[in-house]
């Protein structure tokens, strides 16, 4: 594959940063890419906004950065506000409709998911969003197969919460063949 | 059989210390070093280490130093003011010969500057920062890979020569994560410090009988001797003759100089025939690297030479390239530090050096590089 820039967004305590590394394990150690991991560090606080990335590529990574990503996750209106100008022509956003409100309707490559819905369905708690982010990202992109992301929940998750988790990332593959099947 | 996992280069640092051997670690947490400190507490107790969090950074390489004088491999880790504060230290280290490892994760300053961003500012600090007429071994590493295998190395050369190295990474390289290639723990070369093989009686902990590196032994096995900070003789005494100083002062940097074939690790990519070559080192490096390649796609002849260990500085190699190469492109994270070394490499021969640098927190990207080897080139 090509390289693939992956760029998670949302509020400190959505668990940006854990979908990253999940990500990225599914990519990297799962599937044998290399990858790239990085996070803004600093003023991140819960509720401040939050940004993680994830280089994915067959050949060695030098370009340490993303200018514009290939896949925009935006689980915050703020996160849309700052990010959604960084996104490549042929890009994909995700965007959790409960949250973001104000978005260019028009724009084909935002595709909104009730994710933190979903998250208090599944749950009765929005803990679930990330995981059911990355199960969304795992079939809209298919950089990496669902058994590779799968091992990577299992691996990268507290043990007494592996199930639920799994049922997330689930959730997200499904929602994804309903509303889009011709993605899947 | 080996085992590849995700981890950050300050995850790498103390996976990798472990492994050489590092048994005691003292330090001040300090961003974007904080998660080497953070590791090595949760680490070292597993493996029968001691963590001590000090009151500040001076303690944290005192005791570090201290460990070490009782025969235990001992690191500390930290980032700019942190490194500021250590530089005392780090000359005591280096006169009393005792191994130690410390890292550096840059960040922006001067003083407290930006913490949670990158910078390469510290490279001449790791040089001269400390006072005195002395040598120092720095490894800049540029992947989390390197940072693993380097932090070995940095545990290695340090038992090896009596002699404090430094590891210098920097906020990018410190919290990015990449996949590393573990081996079977076996599989690497740990080098540990020769101790004496004479009775405690005629021990002397500076005896040059046994060349440029004397024995050490450890404290608290019956060997008794002095370590000071001041000019010393042989058994580790006070001296202010003369004599006696220079010959000290000339083994402290034959030490390091005369085995720097050892430890001389560099990359270099398309040297051959380039009509400029780019210098750069740390994260740096890696956009150097995307940028020569898009340059020769240009059909820009472009080189890279990329240092690993940066001090001592490898003026010898810099000079031999710059009989091939017209040009030498200097591009690091400061106002312009290792350029300077480049020049003095090149002393005497016809080829320019330029330089691109910024010290704004930014990393420098591929395309500010090309665009910098455009403008040279004046293509």
């Amino acid at each position: 594959m090509r390289r693939a820039e992956i760029r998670l967004a949302g509020s400190g305590g959505q668990g940006i940063i854990l979908a990253a590394k999940v990500i990225a394990e599914a990519a990297g150690i799962f599937s044998n890419y290399n990858v790239l991991q990085s996070q803004i560090y600093g003023a991140a606080a819960r509720g401040e906004l939050s940004k993680a990335d994830v280089i994915i590529d067959e050949g060695d990574i030098y370009t340490l950065e993303i200018s514009a990503a290939d896949i925009l996750l935006s689980l915050s209106q703020e996160a849309y506000d700052k990010y959604s100008k960084e996104l490549k022509e042929d890009g994909k956003m995700i965007i959790d409709s409960f949250y973001v409100k104000n978005y260019d309707q028009l724009d084909k490559r935002i595709y909104p998911f009730p994710i933190s819905e979903l998250s208090k369905q599944l749950a009765n708690s929005e803990l679930f969003s990330n995981m059911i982010s990355v199960g969304i990202i795992t079939q809209m992109t298919k950089y990496f197969s669902e058994e590779s992301i799968l091992k990577s929940v299992e691996k990268n998750v507290p043990k007494n919460f592996v199930e639920m988790n799994i049922k997330a990332v689930k959730i997200g593959f499904e929602k994804v063949a309903e509303k889009y099947p011709n993605i899947c | 059989m080996s085992i590849i996992e995700l981890m950050s280069g300050n995850d790498a640092v103390v996976k990798a210390a472990i492994i050489a051997g590092c048994r005691f670690y003292a330090g001040y947490p300090i961003t974007p070093s904080s998660e080497i400190a953070e590791g090595m507490a949760k680490e070292l107790p597993k493996v029968g280490g001691k963590f001590i969090q000090m009151e500040d950074e001076i303690g944290g390489i005192g005791a570090a130093i201290g460990a070490s004088l009782t025969g235990v491999k001992s690191m500390t880790a930290t980032s700019g003011p942190g490194f500021s504060l250590k530089q005392e230290h780090i000359g005591f280290a280096i006169m009393g010969e005792i191994p130690i490892v410390i890292v550096n994760a840059m960040r922006g300053g001067p003083s407290t500057g930006m913490p949670t961003y990158p910078s390469q500012g510290d490279v001449m600090q790791a040089r001269w920062g400390t006072h005195g007429d002395h040598q120092i071994i720095a490894f800049v590493p540029s992947s989390v890979q390197e940072t693993f295998e380097f932090t070995i190395k940095a545990f290695n050369y340090s038992e090896m020569y009596r002699t404090p190295v430094i590891l210098l990474t920097d906020e990018i390289i410190a919290h990015m994560r990449e996949k590393v290639v573990i081996n079977e723990v076996e599989k690497y070369k740990i080098i540990d410090r020769m101790k004496p093989s004479e009775k405690p009686e005629g021990y002397k902990p500076f005896d040059t009988k046994h060349g440029l590196v004397p024995p050490l032994a450890p404290y608290g096995e019956g060997y008794r001797f002095h370590i000071t900070g001041l000019t010393h003789d042989q058994t580790g005494f006070p001296t202010t003759n003369h004599e006696i100083v220079q010959k000290l002062q000339q083994r402290l940097q034959d030490k390091i100089l005369k085995n720097f074939k050892n430890f001389e690790f560099y990359e270099e990519r398309m040297v051959e025939d380039a009509d400029i070559i780019v210098v750069a080192y740390g994260s740096v490096a890696r956009s150097a690297m995307r940028a020569i390649k898009d340059a020769r796609k240009d059909n820009i002849k472009v080189g890279l030479f990329r240092p690993i260990t940066l001090w001592p500085f490898n003026y010898k190699r810099i000079k031999e390239l710059s009989k091939k190469s017209k040009n030498f492109l200097a591009v690091e994270m400061n106002m312009g530090q290792i350029v300077g070394e480049v020049e003095r490499a090149v002393k005497g021969v016809k080829t320019k050096v330029e330089f691109l640098g910024k010290a704004n927190g930014e990393l420098i990207s591929p395309t500010e590089i090309f665009s910098k080897i455009r403008e040279v080139m004046n293509v």
